[in-house]
This record gives C-alpha cells, sequence and structure tokens, in this order.
C-alpha cells in the first residue's frame, strides 16, 4: 500500500495506518537528522517530533506528499535543535552507552575497519562544518536521494535554489575533503 | 570553457543534469584540461564518500498519541459559515424559533442564570483578558485511558490539590526555549483516578486512570491572549481576543481526538526574550461537584 493510500486510512482514524508510514520513513528520517546533527540521541528526538507533528496535523496533509513533507518536518525540527544546542555533538559512531554503531561492514578486518571508520570521521566533520543550510542540501541529496523537486518542497525553496545551493555545498564540501588523507590517500604526502 | 565556469557544472554534471549538448562539451573540455579533470575527480570523490555513509536505524520506538488519529474535523473556528440556503422554513423552523426566542428572552431577564461555568476560573479569565463578557466556556472533557507525555516532554509543570485526591494537571513540551516562527506542541491532561468495575469473581476492582482534557490558551506578555483565547477543542471558539497583538498573534490549535496535544506557532518576529504561557485550567466543580479550579502555567520563552 502506498503512502497517500496509508495517509487516507490514517485521516479516518486507522492508528495501524499511520503506524504503518512511520515504520516505513523513520530510519530515513533518522538517518538525516544524524547526519545534520551528529547525535543520536537528538537525532532520535527529531524523528519523534516529527510523527507527533505528523499526527497532529492529519487533516491538513490533503494533497501533499508525505514523504516531502516529513522531511520537510524533520528539517524543522532538526534546526530547532542546532540552535537549542551550542554543544559539541556526540560521536556518531557510538550509541549512549558507547557501542559503535555506525560502521559500513562488520566483516571487515582491524585495517579496513580503522580505514572505515576514518573515512566516516572525515566525512561527518566536513558535512557538520558546513552552514546548515548546505548541509541539509547535501543530506537530503546524497544521503537520503530525494529527487530535486521533493528537495525543493522539502526545504521549500524552488528547484532552481536547489541546484544552485547543492552545487556550492557540494563543491565546499569538496574542498574540505581534499586534504583527507581518509578520502584521499595521495594528500596524505601533500599535507 | 573557463575553469570556474566548468566548476559550476561539476553538481549537475554528478547528477547528470546536463542538457545534451551541455554534457558533450563537459566531457570535451575534461578530456582537455587536466586541471579541471582532477577538480572533477576530488569532487566525485567527496560526493561518492558522502554516498557511501551507511543508512542508520531509528533506535527506539517511535511514541503515538493513545488516542486514533484524527477524523476530518476541523477546529470550530474554522468551520465554514453557516449555509442559509439550507434553512428553509415550515412547521419545525418555526417551533424552533419560537423556542430560540423565548429562550432569548428568559435570558435577558435573569442574567444570572446564564453561563453558569464561566465564573469558574477557566481558560478565558485565567488569560484576564475578557472579564467574564464572553458568553462561550470551555468545557473540558472526558478522553481516553491516561497516557504519560511523550518520550522528550521533559519541561512540564504540574499541579494538584487535596480537595481533589487521585487527580494531577500536567502541562509538557520538550523545551521552555523556542524560536519565533517555530511550531510547538503541548501535551496537557487532567489525570483523573477513577475505580474500574470489578471483574466477575475478584474481590476488589483496581482504579484506572482517565484522561480529562482542560482547557488550553496561550498568553503573551502581561496576560494577553495571544491567540484563540479557549482553544480548548470543547470551547464555542470564538474568534481571537485582540490585545494590539493581532500580527504576532499565533494560531494555537487542538484538533479533536488528538488531545491532550495542542500546537501553536510563535510568530516570526517576536522579540527574544518574550515570555509566551501556556495555561491550562480546569473549571470548579468539574468533573465533581465540589472540587476546586485547577490551573497549571508553563512560560516558554522566546529566544
Amino acid at each position: 500500500m502506498d503512502d497517500e493510500a496509508l495517509l487516507e486510512r490514517a485521516r479516518r482514524g486507522d492508528r495501524d495506518a499511520f503506524a504503518a508510514i512511520v515504520t516505513r520513513h523513520q530510519d530515513e528520517l533518522y538517518t538525516m537528522a544524524l547526519r545534520i546533527l551528529g547525535a543520536p540521541s537528538d537525532a532520535a528526538d527529531v524523528v519523534q517530533e516529527t510523527f507527533l507533528r505528523a499526527y497532529v496535523r492529519l487533516p491538513q496533509l490533503r494533497g501533499q506528499t508525505i514523504r516531502a513533507w516529513l522531511f520537510r518536518v524533520a528539517i524543522n525540527c532538526s534546526h530547532d535543535i542546532q540552535r537549542r544546542l551550542v554543544r559539541k555533538p556526540a560521536d556518531p559512531l557510538e550509541d549512549a552507552e558507547g557501542n559503535i554503531i555506525d560502521l559500513p561492514d562488520t566483516a571487515l578486518g582491524p585495517e579496513a575497519s580503522a580505514l572505515a571508520r576514518e573515512r566516516l570521521t572525515a566525512v561527518r566533520d566536513a558535512l557538520l562544518a558546513l552552514p546548515a543550510d548546505f548541509r541539509a542540501a547535501v543530506v537530503l541529496r546524497d544521503v537520503n536521494e530525494l529527487s530535486y523537486e521533493e528537495m525543493s518542497d522539502a526545504l521549500r525553496i524552488p528547484v532552481g535554489t536547489v541546484k544552485s545551493r547543492l552545487s556550492r555545498a557540494r563543491t565546499m564540501l569538496a574542498a574540505a575533503l581534499r586534504s583527507s588523507p581518509a578520502i584521499f590517500p595521495a594528500a596524505e604526502g601533500n599535507a | 570553457m573557463p575553469p570556474t565556469h566548468v566548476e559550476q557544472l561539476f553538481s549537475a554534471a554528478y547528477d547528470e543534469m546536463l542538457s545534451e549538448r551541455e554534457a558533450e562539451r563537459f566531457r570535451q573540455h575534461i578530456r582537455d584540461c587536466g586541471q579541471c579533470a582532477a577538480g572533477y575527480e576530488a569532487f566525485r570523490a567527496s560526493v561518492d564518500a558522502v554516498r557511501a555513509l551507511p543508512q542508520a536505524r531509528m533506535p527506539q520506538k517511535v511514541h503515538l498519541p493513545s488516542t486514533s488519529p484524527v477524523a476530518e474535523v476541523q477546529p470550530l473556528w474554522r468551520r465554514p459559515p453557516f449555509n442559509r440556503a439550507q434553512l428553509r422554513f415550515g412547521g419545525a423552523t418555526a417551533v424552533a424559533f419560537a423556542g430560540a426566542v423565548a429562550i432569548f428572552a428568559v435570558a435577558l431577564l435573569h442574567p444570572s442564570t446564564t453561563n453558569t461555568r464561566n465564573g469558574s476560573p477557566g481558560a478565558l479569565s485565567a488569560n484576564g483578558a475578557t472579564g467574564g463578557t464572553r458568553t462561550s466556556a470551555c468545557h473540558p472533557q472526558a478522553a481516553a485511558l491516561a497516557a504519560a507525555p511523550p518520550a522528550g516532554y521533559e519541561y512540564r509543570n504540574a499541579q494538584a490539590d487535596v480537595q481533589r485526591p487521585g487527580q494531577q494537571l500536567v502541562v509538557a513540551t520538550t523545551t521552555s526555549q523556542v524560536s519565533a516562527g517555530s511550531d510547538v506542541i503541548v501535551f496537557a491532561q487532567l489525570t483523573v483516578t477513577v475505580p474500574e468495575a470489578a471483574a466477575p469473581g475478584a474481590t476488589r476492582a483496581s482504579p484506572i486512570g482517565t484522561a480529562v482534557i482542560p482547557c488550553l490558551s496561550v498568553t503573551g506578555p502581561g496576560g494577553a491572549s495571544y491567540g484563540p483565547a479557549a482553544t480548548g477543542p470543547y470551547a464555542d471558539q470564538a474568534p481571537a481576543v485582540e490585545h494590539g497583538l493581532s500580527g504576532l498573534a499565533p494560531q494555537a490549535t487542538t484538533v479533536p481526538g488528538l488531545a491532550p496535544l495542542l500546537e501553536f506557532t510563535v510568530p516570526p518576529g517576536t522579540p527574544p526574550g518574550t515570555v509566551i504561557e501556556v495555561v491550562a485550567s480546569i473549571p470548579a466543580g468539574y468533573p465533581s461537584p465540589g472540587d476546586p479550579p485547577l490551573t497549571v502555567r508553563l512560560p516558554i520563552t522566546v529566544r
């Protein structure tokens, strides 16, 4: 059943239909918030708040693409948290108990795992160093793979602005990563 | 093509969004220019690195209100005006009209018999905004079983009264500070403990907590009403009270069936330091005769 059908059922009072929407989108929203905020607990708060707002606003969601709308709300919640928190983000590779949670492949050997972790750290730091609007553009496109049109809906900016913002954000990101030996091994000798 | 112009095409080229002609010119330039080729290669590698980030999984369950999602019900003040074309005069209409005239006449002659609930400190008087001039009142309504505030709603205030044994009025949000223009969701609920009917064969019944949705209002500096004075879904709602703040007035809404959640938007441009107060109140005599009034205030500061 697609999102629109689930949404229609949820509007008629079907709690399970809304729960299905939550199940379908919670991980991608969490991933987005994690890449934007850096801290797992903050990202989980964003997802919780996003679905609460969606629940409250069900009657007003008519005719909207629920996915883009959820991303829009999650982006706003993330920005709210960014403004509220002036602290160093927790290590996103670890959960609250300090367990490593974010390695791409647990089957990697020690050396490859270390390299993978270095790459993750480098990309995470480069992302977090971007201005908030640029970071959101890169995350929505390259982490969540939204189309330009979906990004336009989520960020409430014209498609043309999406393209230019994404271009600038990626260029800034590339410049930041250029000196990272984890991404560009040759850069180690140049550093 | 000059290098700076080529660099501006990197993103569109990566997404294969260039036109056929642009793409051909781009490829030709990359073949001919080592500097741009190296730049594009670095650009590709960095975007690829972001795309290689693993997808994460939501580590905890998303908590939703215990009530069902709402059916298509609009707040009273948003409902379309009465359709006069539906009024057809006939016998029943005439009787109803005569009855209404009689009730109105009695109300004029005996004003003290009207608004019996307005004397209680509901949301309107809690605002200090209406002075009892409104004829509508907020009527709390019993809802489903009591629910705890959702996860993350740690900023809260609660009130109990010895004359209301087993009852507690709670108001909660996620934060005490909000930004101008942001949306705020407030949890508000009076928990009322009532005995449950004993199961067949059981020696005694265990008490259960039921929820009562309080009257809610959002007020600005000086107690002025910011939005609809009585935002409770069960208030006989009228347009917002004006206090010279109409340009800043947030529209607070609660959605029937979704209580105890109230949502309002902090007006863009609200000055930092402004304190917005969410007031939840239960009138005297509710839910039981003799119950004293109960009010909880939750100040939220605009950063």
